[in-house]
């Protein structure tokens, strides 16, 4: 019902603008087609980036115990919950012309022009989604590795097997699902990635279809066109995020088969492996707390005229609280992320709950019907509610609330995801034993499950509160210039060269979803993927 | 505070359960039957977790068949424990005595003082005096088992059940635990259904046991009844061991029944069955050994003796007349 209010009106108020010459032309339209073959092959790319940088990752996490493991796990969980505009910020202020690790090989070697070239090109947008991403196959792939048990192994040793032969017929074949699982997602993510693209991919080259729906609906005012492209950006999506559910309960259901192997000391491995190990973690901090550091390290400095030197100062936070509108942006992000979690956690708890508790005939449809917003891209959701907008009379509809509600619905398949976990951990005998004990549904809701579902609440408020703040899409698509919000004018500070401020505003939203991602970090968001 | 199960059906693929039982107020019967023989849908059945398709249950007289479990008043012991982890041992004892359940038949709004007394009470009759604000995890296997039964008969309910609630103890503490629950059952009175797989767990608590296999009860009767007289062989088999020889003659009967005689008094005694076999194997099990000898057709023999017989040793056997099982 809530998701038939929320979700399904707006996608399918699309279809008013919608008819079938109109997706044939645009499949038929050469430009269109470079855009989707376009967005295929940068998804497809960066996929294989991010599960080739995971994978030893993977191992290490799944294989060592070193001082700082829990930190360095907790810090890969940091690019969940980061907006992708601050990623795109930070990877300016890194790889930019006059960027710190251009800085810093023109120092060195004293050379007149910026040696590396990577922004607005298709290497920023690979290098961008592959740090984005690359957690996620961490994550997923060392949970499976670190099951495949010692009993599998040393069969395979005593029946005379060597290392490669082990590698290859008994561990990647249990890795296999769990590498196709994250593969898929990370997929689903860059097919769907908007503000990278739209900022590092700078210019018509690398657009990609949600960038071209954005500019057809915001720009060109072509609803119609971008409506048509819509619906076949969220066919297809719909598609992979089917695959992706599918292939993922197959994985999680080979992983709960045996124990865990123990894992082995760093001080006991081989030198070649510690050299490994060492370098890698220390790549992977680079990439992800590097650009982030650049985000705050900026934010603290200013420019003096055009080609002044750098100073310490904290001008750029006496001018974001003194100025109006940017304190209206972040109280306008405030107030969103708190309705949304208002109208998320509700709906997605009574959702999950009648997932996991109701006796559905097609419980496992119903929960891939409520993982399919986060198959249907923000933008399309975004489209649906402008969509929506455009038929409400006059003065009837408030765009915050929209925004609102677009925002519910995007955090909604994390919020359920979340709530279905936990709900699935309590033991059904704690249930009948408050049953057998004289207490009814109700009251067992509130003295048994709701207690216990504690750490769940906790974490999907702040990753709903979380992905509203740093959502920019749908905002971009809804607001007309009355509603900006923290990411929006992050994004109009970067895109008028205002880099100092931008990175000001940027550690606003940094801290906003630090401490939310503390609160996932604590009480376990872990299996949210 | 009787049950009256009356032909009950329950069908779950391919499974189909069909009993009658009657249970006499303060009566402790147990069930007992291999896995997948429907005992512990049986117990679901009683606590309201499960409904049948046909059939009723009466607690007391009054029909609860399709009552919800909290309105029952029943109360139940389960095979991991299922204490409230978010709850100190004090909260978990008291669940039952304070709900927000108004139709439960038990609800009685105790006052504080009341619950406190009764936590006490009952803290000392499982013996866990002074372990009221001890967390969950604090807990041994026992200790909370203790306060899982604690908990369950703090709202006095008509009917006890228990779910296998030793199988997850080792065996020394299982022996004490059943004990303590028997003497606490005969204390307090109230109606036991306690569902087992272990016979002697079984005939060692109960004052009735029912027999289960393929979903039906096949013989309910005291402990001793069901061991001496049992109706078919596969109880016979399940309550201890049970040999069955249809060469010289079908008969059945008890290892103990059955003696190793010299070669010249089998003809002496006429009142005994006489069998030649050879030993197969022999395991000693502290004080004697477990003997299995081959008859002369192949059938199989087991019995009990002090002296080890190496295989392949001739034996005479004798079981005396009057020990014979004539069933089946």
């Amino acid at each position: 019902m809530i998701l038939g209010a929320f979700f399904i009106i707006p996608v399918l108020s699309i279809f008013r603008h919608i008819s079938f010459t109109g997706i044939l032309e645009s499949i038929k339209n050469d430009y269109y087609r470079n855009v989707i073959s376009f967005t295929f092959l940068q998804a497809a790319v960066s996929t294989l980036a991010a599960v080739a940088l995971g994978l030893p990752g993977a191992w290490i996490m799944s294989h060592i115990n070193f001082r700082g493991r829990r930190l360095v796990s907790s810090i890969t969980t940091v690019p969940f919950v980061l907006p992708s505009v601050l990623v795109v910020l930070g990877f300016v202020l890194c790889f930019g012309n006059s960027g710190i690790l251009n800085s810093f090989i023109m120092k060195i070697t004293s050379a007149e022009k910026p040696p590396l070239k990577i922004l607005y090109s298709f290497k920023a947008i690979i290098l961008a989604h592959t740090f984005y991403n690359f957690p996620i196959a961490l994550r997923l792939i060392s949970a499976a590795w670190r099951q495949i048990g010692n009993s599998r192994i040393e069969a395979a040793e005593i029946l005379g097997a060597g290392r490669t032969r082990i590698f290859f017929t008994v561990i990647l074949p249990s890795l296999l699902p769990s590498i196709i699982a994250a593969g898929s997602l990370i997929f689903i993510f860059c097919f769907m990635s908007f503000a990278v693209i739209l900022v590092l991919g700078g210019g018509p080259a690398f657009s990609t279809l949600e960038v071209e729906i954005y500019r057809l609906a915001r720009i060109s005012l072509d609803i119609d066109s971008a409506a048509s492209l819509a619906l076949l950006g969220a066919l297809l999506t719909a598609l992979f995020t089917w695959i992706y559910i599918r292939l993922q309960k197959r994985a999680s259901a080979s992983i709960r088969a045996e124990k865990a192997h123990p894992l082995s000391k760093f001080s006991k491995l081989p030198a070649r492996s510690r050299v490994f190990t060492i370098i890698y973690l220390l790549i992977i901090l680079l990439l992800i707390i590097g650009p982030l550091a650049a985000v705050v390290y900026r934010s603290f400095q200013h420019r003096s005229g055009w080609s002044g030197n750098l100073a310490f100062t904290f001008k750029q936070y006496t001018d974001l609280f003194a100025g109006e509108s940017s304190t209206a942006a972040i109280f306008t992000s405030v107030i969103i992320a708190f309705a949304a979690v208002l109208i998320s956690l509700p709906a997605g708890f009574t959702a999950a709950y009648v997932i996991v508790r109701g006796r559905l005939t097609f419980s496992g449809l119903v929960e891939t019907l409520f993982m399919l917003p986060m198959g249907v891209s923000a933008i399309v959701i975004g489209l649906g509610y402008y969509s929506l907008f455009t038929l409400l009379p006059e003065g009837f509809s408030n765009k915050g609330l929209l925004i609102v509600f677009a925002h519910s619905v995007i955090a909604l398949p994390f919020v359920v995801r979340t709530f279905t976990t936990g709900i699935r951990a309590i033991k059904g005998s704690l249930i009948e034993a408050s049953h057998t004990l004289g207490e009814g549904h109700l009251g067992t809701l509130l003295r048994v499950e709701l207690p216990l579902l504690k750490g769940s609440i906790i974490s999907a408020a702040a990753f709903a509160f979380c992905i509203s703040a740093g959502e920019i899409n749908a905002v971009l698509i809804l607001s007309d210039g009355t509603t900006p919000t923290i990411p929006i004018s992050i994004y109009r500070l970067i895109s008028s060269y205002q880099f100092f401020g931008a990175c000001a505003m940027g550690t606003v939203l940094m801290l906003i979803c630090g401490i939310a991602f503390y609160l996932i970090d604590h009480y376990g968001g872990d299996e949210i993927f | 505070m009787s049950v009256i199960i009356e032909d009950i059906i329950f069908n779950y693929d391919n499974f189909n359960l069909s009993v009658e039982l009657e249970i006499a107020s303060g009566e402790f019967l147990s069930i007992l039957g291999p896995s997948g023989s429907g005992k512990t849908t049986l117990l679901r059945l009683l606590a309201g977790f499960q409904n049948p398709e046909k059939g009723r249950i009466l607690l007391s007289g009054r029909d609860i068949t399709n009552l919800p479990t909290a309105s029952r008043n029943i109360g139940m012991v389960f095979q991991d424990y299922a204490l409230f982890p978010h709850l100190d041992v004090y909260h978990n004892i008291s669940y039952g005595l304070k709900t927000l359940n108004s139709v439960n038949p038990a609800s009685k709004k105790m006052s504080r003082a009341g619950i406190n007394a009764k936590v006490t009470e009952l803290l000392e009759l499982v013996s866990l005096s002074g372990y009221a604000k001890r967390s969950i995890d604090e807990l041994s296997g026992g200790e909370k088992q203790r306060v899982a039964l604690a908990r369950a008969i703090a709202p006095e309910p008509e009917l006890l059940l228990f779910d296998e609630p030793l199988s997850a103890l080792d065996v020394k503490l299982r022996k004490s635990l059943r004990r303590e629950i028997k003497k606490i059952q005969q204390r307090i009175g109230f109606t036991a259904v306690y569902v087992t797989h272990d016979q002697e767990e079984a005939m060692s608590i109960s004052d009735r046991i029912a027999v289960m296999n393929g979903g039906r009860i096949t013989q309910t009767g005291s402990p001793e009844e069901l061991y001496n007289e049992p109706a078919d062989f596969f109880t016979a088999d399940f309550i201890g061991i049970m040999n069955r020889l249809t060469h010289p003659e079908a008969v059945m009967f008890r290892p103990e029944s059955c003696t190793v005689v010299s070669a010249d008094s089998t003809v002496a005694d006429t009142a005994g069955l006489h069998i030649e076999a050879i030993a197969t194997s022999a395991e000693y099990s502290g004080g004697q050994y477990i003997c299995e000898a081959a008859t002369t057709n192949g059938e199989s023999v087991v019995f009990y003796s002090s002296i080890k017989f190496e295989p392949g040793t001739k034996l005479f056997l004798q079981i005396s007349r009057s020990e014979i099982k004539t069933c089946c």
